[in-house]
């Protein structure tokens, strides 16, 4: 799993790193030498696909999401894992809607050969990239919802009936 | 109207399970669409808002984001504070206010209040220990200065707002500046009045000759080189927002790089770290555009503006009664998903009633520095308490409250007088 962060965390930071180049090259071109790079908005964009898609797993993982956690204090324990387990799941179906939404867009901007206006580059592999990514997203929440499930069955006396 | 008051009442409801708020919003704004319209219009909306954040506009977010990590890292908070110090450490309560200056100063290159507030309680409040300063009162006017990072352009949340309602950048940030300077002179203020009731919560500095004055001003012009290059260049028609953020999030990276404190596996993490701030802000985005969708699909916007209309409300009241909202929504729930929540609803009635967008927008991001700062949820009091572990987060919040009155007191002036906001943004013809 850690080699696998590390991995997700080198693309997205590629990514972003790519564009912050590219901005500044393309800014400086077109100033100083009058020049401007080929291309350098629709390759912006796909740095924007990279530096999101590829980190939306990450937050997942790390449950960095912004939640409402105001009745944390007044919810007791045992209901608050409880909590983690139902909203993950409920992010898990959701984001793999999510992913099979734009699955679904790939495959019709593939049958249409859509490619990029002036490079050309198909835009197809990119979006469904992003839809695998989502698919991944969708699996990270399953896991945190079965490490929460699992913690939550060491933690509760009785556990075999919350297993049926 | 009915159908959004169920969508808002299936919203908070999945809010509490714990579901993030982005979800919940994508979730209820998914079922509202098809139940109003269709299945396929639900589904291709979604599919639409999902894509549509991979756009050129939107990279300027990222790389304000990572100019703001960036600067983080290359250490120029120390000689901000230093500067700030060298000038006014040696009055009474002067550490407070040099800590708020140098906020300033570094809001000016960092579009992030937390990271504002993260960067200033490492420098500031080691040397306000030192100096025996109450601890309450230096936590509190950290937490208060940190948010002046996103007022002073640039501003992260400013950005979100531009897009959202695709209004200029520019003349947003253009809009912060005076409202910025306004801000932390009302902090210095609070300070001063502080001490001045009770001299024991800060005692004098010591005092800085001219010589080391303007040592220590020297030392701080790659901040200002950043700022003039980032702002001027966006003002002087020199870059568009976008570039101007690439140029200084290259900035940044130049000066991490050269002060020697970027090693490959830190530039790694500041990289990471700023992808995964991007992917969770962008998140909160799709999610608000979905819910914003349904929401223009039921009668509520206009249900509103009939409503005002009806009852002839003076627009200012209607002013006073959404910041009123804010303020108290804005306790409970986190600042920037309140805001694409409702944008869609107060928003086309801001408009509808001849007020302007940009003042609007700097209302709302006064408004989300009085919720980062106030009870029971403000994000800077709980970074910094994560910081500062031997001071109690009720002390903070105590430290704070002066500084809060002074937030409330400045929106009441920015209310009351649209001029001072729009006067900058007029000037430079944005």
């Amino acid at each position: 799993m850690n080699a696998f962060k590390k991995l997700l965390g080198a693309g997205a930071a590629a990514a972003l790193f790519s564009m912050m180049l590219l901005t500044f090259a393309d800014v400086v071109g077109r100033k100083v030498l009058n020049e401007s790079i080929t291309g350098s908005v629709e390759l912006t964009e796909l740095c924007m696909l990279g530096t999101i898609f590829i980190a939306m797993p990450l937050v997942s993982l790390a449950g960095e999401h912004v939640i409402f956690d105001l009745l944390d204090p007044i919810l007791p324990a045992s209901l608050q894992r409880w909590q983690r387990v139902i909203s993950n799941v409920f992010c898990s179906v959701l984001v793999l809607g999510g992913a099979w939404l734009i699955y679904g867009r790939a495959s019709r901007v593939f049958e249409d050969g859509d490619t990029t206006a002036q490079l050309q580059i198909p835009t197809g592999p990119f979006i469904q990239a992003a839809a695998m990514m989502l698919l991944v997203t969708a699996i990270m929440h399953a896991v945190v919802a079965w490490m929460a499930f699992r913690d939550n069955v060491a933690a509760t006396p009785g556990a075999e009936e919350t297993n049926s | 109207m009915i159908e959004a008051l169920f969508g808002f009442a299936a919203m908070f409801a999945l809010m509490a399970l714990r579901v993030p708020i982005a979800f919940a919003m994508a979730a209820v704004g998914v079922v509202g669409i098809a139940l109003m319209r269709s299945v396929p219009a639900a589904f291709s909306s979604a599919a639409t808002e999902i894509m549509d954040v991979a756009s050129y506009t939107l990279s300027v977010v990222p790389l304000f984001v990572l100019m703001g990590n960036l600067v983080t890292r290359a250490g120029m908070s120390t000689e901000l504070y230093q500067a700030a110090y060298s000038f006014i450490g040696h009055r009474r309560g002067g550490l407070a206010m040099s800590t708020i200056v140098a906020c300033a100063g570094f809001g000016a290159i960092c579009g992030s209040s937390i990271a504002t507030a993260a960067t200033m309680s490492r420098v500031a409040m080691p040397e306000m220990r030192r100096f025996g300063y109450d601890k309450s009162f230096a936590a509190g006017t950290i937490a208060a200065g940190g948010t002046l990072g996103i007022l002073i352009p640039p501003s992260v949340i400013m950005v979100i707002y531009g897009i959202m309602t695709e209004q200029s950048i520019g003349a947003l940030f253009a809009a912060g500046v005076v409202p910025g300077a306004i801000a932390m002179l009302f902090y210095i203020g609070t300070a001063w009045n502080c001490v001045r009731r009770n001299p024991a919560l800060g005692p004098p500095g010591e005092r800085t000759n001219w010589a080391g004055r303007l040592l220590a001003l020297n030392h701080i012009w790659g901040v200002i080189v950043l700022f003039m290059i980032v702002m001027g260049g966006m003002y002087g028609g020199l870059f568009t927002p976008t570039e101007a953020a690439g140029v200084g999030a290259m900035g940044g990276f130049l000066f991490a790089l050269l002060r020697g404190r970027l090693t490959f596996k830190v530039l790694l993490e500041v990289l990471t770290e700023s992808a995964q701030m991007t992917a969770m802000l962008f998140t909160i985005l799709i999610g608000a555009s979905i819910f914003a969708n349904f929401v223009n699909f039921t009668s509520l916007p206009q249900d509103l503006q009939a409503f005002v209309s009806h009852f002839n409300v003076h627009p200012m009241m209607v002013v006073v009664a959404i910041c009123a909202i804010y303020v108290i929504l804005g306790t409970a729930m986190e600042e920037l998903s309140m805001i694409l929540l409702t944008v869609p609803i107060f928003f086309p009635l801001i408009v509808h009633l001849g007020l302007d967008p940009i003042w609007f927008g700097v209302l709302i991001v006064c408004i989300v520095e009085i919720g980062m700062i106030s009870p029971p949820v403000g994000m800077n009091i709980f970074v910094i308490s994560s910081l500062l572990p031997d001071v109690p987060t009720s002390s903070i919040w105590k430290g704070v409250m002066p500084f809060l009155l002074a937030d409330v007191l400045r929106l009441a002036l920015l209310i009351a007088f649209p001029s001072i906001t729009l006067w900058l943004p007029k000037f430079l013809n944005l």
